[in-house]
């Protein structure tokens, strides 16, 4: 039995939110894919984000019976399982669009970097909760930046510029609501901006080209600007009220590459206009709000550092998701939490809902 | 400890603000793309999804006077390429070959084109679809697709062919109907902007599609494809009798100038035209041009009779040959008759008769009448390549001219130049146009126009014809056309035997002849006329001989599938009695069948209700019936003009008011 005292509690809002991100993002993967699927399995990708979204539904409900408060001790454990698997990725993985990013196990492919997210925000919550008062100077942040930093280059290795970017975020917004100085936070950034040019030599070359047509599409409007034009151009021509579910011409019709996975969005400004797209930006805010609600109720510092890492990452996610599609940050290849297709990142991003559940239902209040 | 918790607790708030500057930043842009700069990116999006290709319509179809399909057009797959897609051309253009039945090189260089649509191979045979449908799913090939093209089929095979001529590719019509009425029937050509998907593929079924556009004007013959039937069998066996070169017959209503049937051999079939020699795709009956012979000399008759240069009842000596200007002008026989009126000068068709008629009417009259019978230049009906024939100008004309065109000859004429003309003699002397349209439909079978009879001009006197009537009545009864003779019905007609002109118009073919039969009836009331022209027949060579049993054949059949009655007067004829008719079961009271008169004027019969019906189902029921519709309105019919069951007669005009439903 799942103990009453979490349903009192549960989070309204957070649910309804999330249950409205997947549900409308399982319609727009429908509308993104069912044209150009072979008739026989039109509705394969539907039919396995619904799965997945309903198998991670039922985990939810049997992970809100244990306490959030048993990850913490796991912290090393877990940090050290995700190393193994990102080195892994490396020998046994698959690649897929130039990188090698997925294990197969047995009839599912995974995609370690996803989960590898979600680890470390484990990990690195009960790293900083026993680092207590020890926010005051970089010297302080060596060892934390040293533990993110492993995982990270494993990440950039794969190439995955993108996933290793959310690392670094959840890494911020986790410090951040440690408690860190804000001037000793603005320092640090300042000189992580000044090395920027040295790490554009890291960069591959593809991941050069995607930012040099970020600053400017019709550089290379058929290669690596076409992207952004063709999903501006989605977005754009959905005007007011969209072209209707089923009826973008943009994403129905090819004109739009990957448009159920990194493309969600522009699937959405085009067939749902901006009505739909503010209404998807409000859902997430909402979510977003109630993670942050979350963190501030948490009963203990664990539970707030773990809710603070998990909403920064989705609120990294989305920024530079729905950024990418309408041409204000560049193309990264992360996928739009709840709605983008693929089933590690929506377990990945239904287990951290579940695990701001718990800790919003384990909050301290006074219970009569 | 505390004071870090108060951090926290304030950074969490600065989490807060930064979330809904994220929030604004991204509405903002959201707004800018969307509303503002809207418009510009929707032009973008159907600037790169519209691609203007220009699409044919389905052809109109032909059809016979009774609405059968004659030529249909109906949708094949035609296969085509998107040389942006193909990956490997060599090898694809090797494997398809075979398939196609194309050369591999062909195929290699249209798969090679720059573009993202190339056909490879139009309007596709059943099985070759299956072959490439089958390879294209196994190979997994990319970049080959097919789209519903519009083939054009002849049901009929080789009936009527002559007349219907063919399509070659883009829809172009080029012999017969197909090419003379071209521009009507031709599906349009519509420019017109197609949606197309990433890959410049156009999108034809789905909502992005546009309409499909309607097909074409569709025609409808004077043909009747059974008299029309009958008339090549009949051609058939006299050619398996005769292994004649070729031959020609023609029927047509001298009463309105309808062509019934029109058919000549050697035939071909239009669905595989490709496979026959030019030579045989030519429609010999409006121009294959030979010497008439003695079929002219009806005209030529009544020409005389009309001036009054010679009366029926004028007393001949024929002594068997007579000297024109030099030139001796024998009879068929090489005989001479002796004492005879004019009228068994036509019945024996004897020459010198003739060649001294000619000379009394004189070059003059002689030309002017077969420029009134219509000779010289062409009839004017809707058939492309008609001849002119040939006519000896005034001045060219030799006396030898004037007297061998008495019998036929110094004139060269195409069959339905001949048959026209000796149709007016059946009409009252009118000379009519023949026509081969009945009626032009659009897509939906509302008449667009019909051909009334047009008269050309009165030729010789009602009473002259009258008489050439009674007078070519009696070359089957008595002279040279028994072998013409339809039982049991009256018909009048004139044979023929020339010898054939050099296919280059230049003398005589030596030993080659043209027999020919032309004739009319049933004489109570004439609804046939019809030529039959025989090109160097093995053997026997005469037109009374040859001509006149195709032409009985032929009109014995059609006689019957026009349910024409069998002469009064013939004795030999007993129709069969009526069965006595039975009484009449006692009829329910109740089931009163819709007013309609008992006993329907003559000639008139009960206009067909036509109340419920949309226009299409309307027009086709009207046709049906040989009335025209006159629409008014749209939807579905409430009422009609005469009304339903009214008497009316045939080709009058119905006009249905509709309302939408």
């Amino acid at each position: 039995m799942i103990d009453r005292r979490s349903f009192r509690n549960i989070d309204f809002w957070m649910i309804f939110s999330t249950l409205a991100l997947v549900g409308i993002g399982i319609l727009m993967i429908g509308s993104a894919t069912h044209i150009n699927t072979p008739s026989e399995d039109r509705y394969w990708f539907v039919q396995r984000q619904g799965m997945f979204a309903v198998i991670n539904f039922v985990l939810i409900l049997v992970m809100l019976r244990f306490d959030y408060r048993i990850l913490g001790p796991l912290g090393n454990l877990l940090y050290g399982v995700n190393l193994l698997m990102l080195i892994a990725v490396m020998f046994v993985g698959q690649s897929a669009l130039g990188a090698q990013r997925w294990i197969q196990l047995g009839p599912i492919t995974i995609q370690p970097s996803e989960f590898a997210k979600l680890i470390m925000i484990i990990s690195l919550a009960h790293l900083l909760d026993s680092r207590e008062e020890k926010m005051k100077s970089v010297w302080d942040l060596l060892p934390v930046g040293a533990f993110v930093i492993v995982p990270f280059l494993l990440v950039l290795k794969q190439p995955d510029l993108g996933t290793s970017l959310v690392f670094l975020a959840i890494l911020l917004g986790m410090v951040f609501v440690a408690g860190i100085d804000v001037k000793l936070l603005l320092k640090i950034l300042g000189a992580g901006a000044a090395c920027m040019p040295a790490f554009w030599f890291f960069l591959k070359d593809y991941q050069k080209s995607r930012l040099t047509v970020f600053l400017d599409p019709n550089v290379d409007p058929l290669g690596a600007g076409y992207h952004i034009i063709q999903s501006k151009i989605a977005i754009g021509s959905g005007q007011l009220f969209g072209k209707g579910l089923f009826a973008g011409s943009q994403s129905q019709l090819n004109f739009l590459p990957e448009n159920h996975t990194d493309f969600i969005f522009a699937v959405i400004g085009e067939e749902l206009g901006f009505i739909g797209s503010i209404v998807i930006l409000a859902l997430y805010f909402l979510l977003l709000y109630r993670g942050v609600k979350t963190a501030q109720n948490a009963r203990d510092k664990f539970g707030a550092l773990l809710a603070a890492g998990i909403t920064s990452m989705m609120a990294f996610h989305v920024m530079v998701n729905i950024g990418m599609t309408i041409g204000i940050m560049p193309v990264t290849g992360i996928p739009l939490p709840f709605m983008s297709y693929g089933v590690s990142a929506l377990t990945t991003n239904l287990i951290s809902v579940g695990i701001l559940l718990n800790i919003q239902s384990r909050q301290q209040k006074l219970m009569f | 400890m505390a004071e870090q918790q108060l951090k926290s607790a304030r950074n969490l708030k600065i989490f807060c603000l930064l979330l809904l500057l994220l929030l604004v930043v991204l509405t903002g842009r959201l707004a800018w793309l969307q509303i503002i700069d809207g418009k510009l990116w929707s032009d973008r999006a159907r600037e790169q999804l519209q691609e203007t290709r220009s699409l044919q319509t389905p052809r109109g179809s032909i059809y016979d006077r009774n609405g059968k399909e004659l030529a249909i057009s109906h949708m094949a797959k035609s296969l085509y390429a998107n040389p942006r897609e193909v990956q490997d051309a060599d090898a694809l253009a090797k494997k398809l070959a075979p398939l196609l039945q194309l050369p591999e090189a062909t195929l290699r260089d249209r798969l090679k084109v720059k573009g993202a649509f190339i056909w490879l191979k139009r309007t596709l045979e059943p099985a070759e679809y299956t072959r490439v449908f089958e390879f294209i799913a196994k190979e997994k090939v990319r970049g080959l697709d097919f789209l519903e093209e519009s083939r054009r089929v002849y049901p009929n095979d080789q009936l009527a062919a002559h007349i219907l001529g063919f399509v070659g590719t883009d829809d172009k019509g080029l012999t017969g109907i197909e090419m003379g009425m071209d521009t009507t029937i031709k599906g349009q050509t519509h420019k017109q902007i197609l949606d197309t998907d990433s890959k410049g593929t156009p999108i034809f079924q789905s909502i992005f599609a546009f309409t499909k556009p309607k097909p074409g004007h569709s025609i409808h013959l004077t043909i009747d494809s059974a008299i029309q039937f009958a008339v090549e069998q009949a051609l058939d066996h006299s050619l398996a009798r005769t292994k004649a070169q070729a031959a020609t017959m023609i029927v047509m209503n001298p009463k309105t100038g309808e062509i019934l049937a029109m058919a000549s051999r050697p035939a071909y079939n239009p669905n595989a035209f490709y496979r026959y020699s030019e030579q045989i795709w030519r429609n010999r009956a409006i121009s294959g041009i030979y010497e008439p012979g003695s079929t002219f000399k009806s005209l030529v008759a009544a020409a005389a009779i009309h001036e009054k240069v010679v009366t029926a009842k004028e007393i001949f000596n024929d002594t068997g040959a007579i000297d024109v200007g030099g030139r001796v002008i024998k009879n068929w026989d090489g005989g001479s008759y002796g004492k005879m009126p004019f009228s068994d000068i036509i019945k024996y068709s004897i020459n010198t008769g003739f060649a001294e008629v000619a000379q009394r009417m004189g070059g003059e009259r002689m030309l002017k009448y077969s420029e009134a019978f219509g000779f010289g230049k062409p009839t004017g009906v809707e058939l492309p390549g008609e001849e002119d024939g040939l006519l000896l100008s005034l001045k060219a004309m030799q006396p030898s001219d004037v007297a061998t065109m008495g019998i036929g000859q110094a004139v060269a004429v195409t069959p339905l130049q001949l048959l026209t003309a000796v149709s007016a003699l059946a009409n009252e002397g009118k000379l009519l146009k023949p026509h081969i349209i009945k009626e032009i439909r659009d897509g939906d079978g509302l008449l667009v126009s019909y051909s009334a009879p047009q008269l050309v001009r009165q030729v010789v006197a009602p009473d002259v014809a009258q008489e050439m009537v009674g007078l070519m009545e009696k070359v089957l009864t008595e002279g040279g056309g028994k072998r013409a003779n339809v039982e049991g019905y009256r018909f009048a007609g004139k044979t023929g035997t020339a010898e054939r002109l050099r296919d280059n118009g230049a003398g005589y073919d030596p030993g080659r002849y043209i027999a020919s039969f032309v004739g009319f009836g049933p004489l109570e009331d004439i609804q046939l006329a019809g030529l039959v022209v025989i090109d160097s027949p093995r053997g026997l060579y005469y037109g009374g001989e040859i001509a006149a049993p195709v032409f009985a054949e032929a009109m014995t059949q059609i006689v019957r599938i026009m349910g024409l009655r069998p002469s009064q007067d013939i004795k030999a004829f007993q129709p069969p009695k009526p069965v006595a008719p039975k009484p009449a079961p006692p009829k329910p009271v109740q089931a009163a069948p819709p007013a309609q008169p008992a006993v329907m004027p003559p000639g008139k019969f009960a206009t067909p209700d036509v109340r419920g019906k949309t226009i299409r189902e309307a027009a086709a029921i009207l046709q049906k019936a040989g009335l025209y519709l006159i629409p008014e309105g749209s939807g579905v019919a409430v009422r009609q003009n005469p009304p339903a069951n009214a008497p009316v007669a045939k080709s009058a005009e119905i006009t249905v008011y509709f309302e939408p439903r």
